[in-house]
């Protein structure tokens, strides 16, 4: 330790000579102003200073300014026989740590010194690390914001929900390690992924990633839950620490044929319900979370549950059950499930308005809702407007081998598509055309019956028969097919006409609401995928119409 | 050559807190001659958050590896729902009783 003693007499420099070096400090001493002001301009670095008061040019409170303006870092106390407390006020202000008395105790001295020297020192450690943390802060905001900068934009396109779907989501803090991903298949399925990965956070928000491009290309292609739930799994156990997981449920839902599949792996439970004050149905997280199990241990296991226009569905991470309160205490499932089945309508703004008002939460919040959408509710996509929106007018004929060989039914509506036709439609009318087409040439041209296909071996038979008879034929048999689809008014006109003595259509009639013979099914499906269908002629002419 | 079971009770909240803990002790559970079955005893716990889920996975797989089978008894309440939710009865035996 170096101290400065400001000190003019003799007797009192010996008496400080003889204690500072039992106490082994480096001591220097200055006898007036002047000398002190000239040390001020040196650069040499004192921990403390002692100053007398009484000096032969001044009073040493003077310098106190000057001296913690120079030698900011040293303790500075005074010493001093006034005992007026204005005088040591005034001088506390101007920036003395502390004073003693005349006539000085030494020791009593020295603990000051000390103690002024302790605290001083702090003071510079602090205000260090406080410099350093502001610096890294600000380095670690701007790395923060191209961290984020580049996940919204893997994100963005996948997180767009359908008109059907609303949902609200609060991460902790900037990155958030919930998720909520949406994409319809071109077979007109909706997929949605809710994900909790573990923790919250940058850690969390980037255990997602893997994820991200694994739902994107399968259910492109509108592959099953299960098979992306296996790949989910498998690509995140490898990609992540043996302690991490995602936590999360995979839903395919099919406005098509009305069903809703679901795989939940560690999320609370979905609720559907049909109606206010209908029971609840609970689809239960039957699983453990996707990243864990091994390819051999995981369970694909996927619950179906059927669904009718009108009926809803809810959602949410365990953030919602963690952190948010609904009349004063925690919002638990039961409560959840008890709100949605008064009042499902309103659910949905009342929990997001509780994740509005949270602060600090300390996990993250997801929470959507859905109403489960049937064809009709389905909004057609947005038509740029023409003036004459146009026709596609498609005449096939078919003769002889040409009959055997044909995709037709696929083709024709991947031609349709690049027209603009409506989702509902093309999946309808894949179906119609594959059927239509069956019925006319194996019944029609090829004149099989459907009663061969009775018995035992009928089926094999009735194939065996078909393979015969389509060696067989010749420019007396034929198919046309006609089909009109109306951009405008979205409507398809189609007919088919088959060389065959056609059937006696009139008993059809009844035979519309019965799908209980294996053969007649054929029939019944376009009746009740169409507007309207007519049967012409002799039988081997029939007329479709499916209305926009 | 005996074979036993050593329990290890939890505290009463495990989370992210516990996490050097309990990460610190894996590998001294799990090395203990003769072990055939590692409990963890549940009947302070009264809540865990998805890190204790993560470490409890961990030490499911590390235990594995060394034929060291995993249980877990006396989980009630909140702790026990969170468990079932995640379906931790896949990789632990569950018992609703106390350590015997």
């Amino acid at each position: 330790m170096n101290i400065l003693v400001v000190e003019d007499e003799l007797l009192f420099k010996m008496i400080y000579r003889e204690f500072f070096h039992s106490k082994q400090v480096n001591y220097q001493f200055a006898s007036s102003l002047q000398e002190v002001r000239v040390l001020l301009q040196q650069t040499i670095c004192f921990d403390a200073v002692i100053l007398d008061n009484q000096l032969t040019d001044g009073e040493g409170v003077t310098l106190v300014p000057e001296i913690k303006r120079m030698f900011g870092d040293a303790a500075l106390l005074m010493v001093s026989a006034n005992t007026k407390p204005e005088f040591f006020l005034q001088a506390y202000e101007a920036g003395l740590d502390d004073y003693a008395l005349k006539p000085i105790n030494l020791e009593l001295l020295w603990v000051k010194l000390c103690r002024a020297v302790e605290l001083k020192r702090l003071q510079k450690m602090a205000a260090r690390q406080q410099a350093e943390l502001q610096s890294w802060i600000a380095g670690e905001q701007q790395e923060q914001a191209l961290a984020m900068h580049v996940l919204s934009s893997l994100t963005q396109s996948l997180q767009q929900m359908p008109g059907f779907v609303r949902a609200a989501s609060k991460p902790s803090c900037r990155f958030n390690g919930d998720i909520l991903l949406h994409q319809q298949a071109p077979n007109g399925c909706f997929y949605l992924l809710l994900a909790d990965a573990m923790g919250h956070g940058l850690a969390a928000a980037i255990s997602l990633m893997p994820v991200l491009e694994v739902f994107q290309t399968m259910t492109k292609k509108g592959l099953p839950v299960a098979n992306i739930v296996f790949e989910l799994n498998q690509k995140l156990r490898r990609q992540l620490p043996a302690d991490r997981f995602v936590a999360a449920v995979l839903l395919r839902i099919d406005p098509l044929q009305q069903l809703l599949e679901v795989w939940n792996g560690g999320l609370p439970p979905l609720m559907v319900i049909q109606a206010a004050g209908s029971p609840l149905t609970l689809l239960k997280s039957r699983h453990m979370a996707l990243g864990v199990l091994a390819d051999h241990q995981i369970s694909l296991q996927t619950e179906q549950i059927c669904w009718q226009a009108g009926w809803q569905m809810i959602g949410f991470t365990d953030g919602v059950t963690d952190v948010l309160q609904y009349n004063g205490t925690a919002l638990d499932i039961s409560t959840i499930a008890q709100l949605f089945q008064q009042q499902p309508a309103d659910i949905f703004e009342q929990i997001a308005s509780l994740i509005d008002i949270v602060q600090n939460n300390s996990d993250d919040i997801t929470f959507f809702d859905c109403d489960l959408p049937c064809i009709n509710t389905i909004k057609a996509m947005p038509q740029c407007h023409h003036d004459y929106p146009g026709k596609v007018v498609i005449n096939v004929h078919l003769e002889g081998s040409a009959l055997g060989k044909s995709e037709l039914p696929l083709k024709l509506v991947n031609l349709l598509n690049e027209y603009g036709i409506s989702k509902r439609h093309c999946d309808a009318l894949f179906s119609i055309l594959t059927e239509l087409y069956l019925n006319a040439l194996e019944h029609g041209v090829l004149k099989l019956d459907s009663v061969v296909k009775q018995g035992d071996d009928g089926f094999s038979r009735y194939y065996a028969l078909k393979e015969q008879r389509l060696l067989n034929l010749d420019a007396n048999d034929y198919i046309d097919i006609k089909l009109a689809f109306d951009l405008g008014a979205n409507k398809v006109n189609l007919s088919f006409c088959d060389s065959g003595s056609g059937f006696d259509y009139s008993k059809l009639s009844d035979g519309f609401k019965d799908d209980s013979q294996i053969h007649g099914r054929g029939i019944n499906i376009v009746g009740s995928l169409s507007s309207e269908m007519v049967f012409m002629g002799k039988g081997n002419e029939v007329c479709v119409v499916m209305n926009g | 050559m005996s074979s036993s079971i050593i329990t290890v009770k939890l505290p009463g909240r495990f989370d992210f807190s516990q996490h050097q803990y309990f990460s610190g002790n894996i590998d001294s559970w799990l090395s203990v001659d003769n072990m055939s079955q590692l409990e963890f005893d549940f009947s302070l716990v009264q809540y865990l958050d998805s890190s204790a889920l993560g470490m409890l996975i961990m030490l499911a797989k590390r235990a594995a590896e060394r034929n060291i089978r995993v249980s877990i008894c006396a989980a009630t309440g909140v702790a026990y729902d969170i468990l079932m939710m995640a379906n931790m009865q896949q990789l632990y035996s569950i018992n609703k009783e106390s350590a015997a």
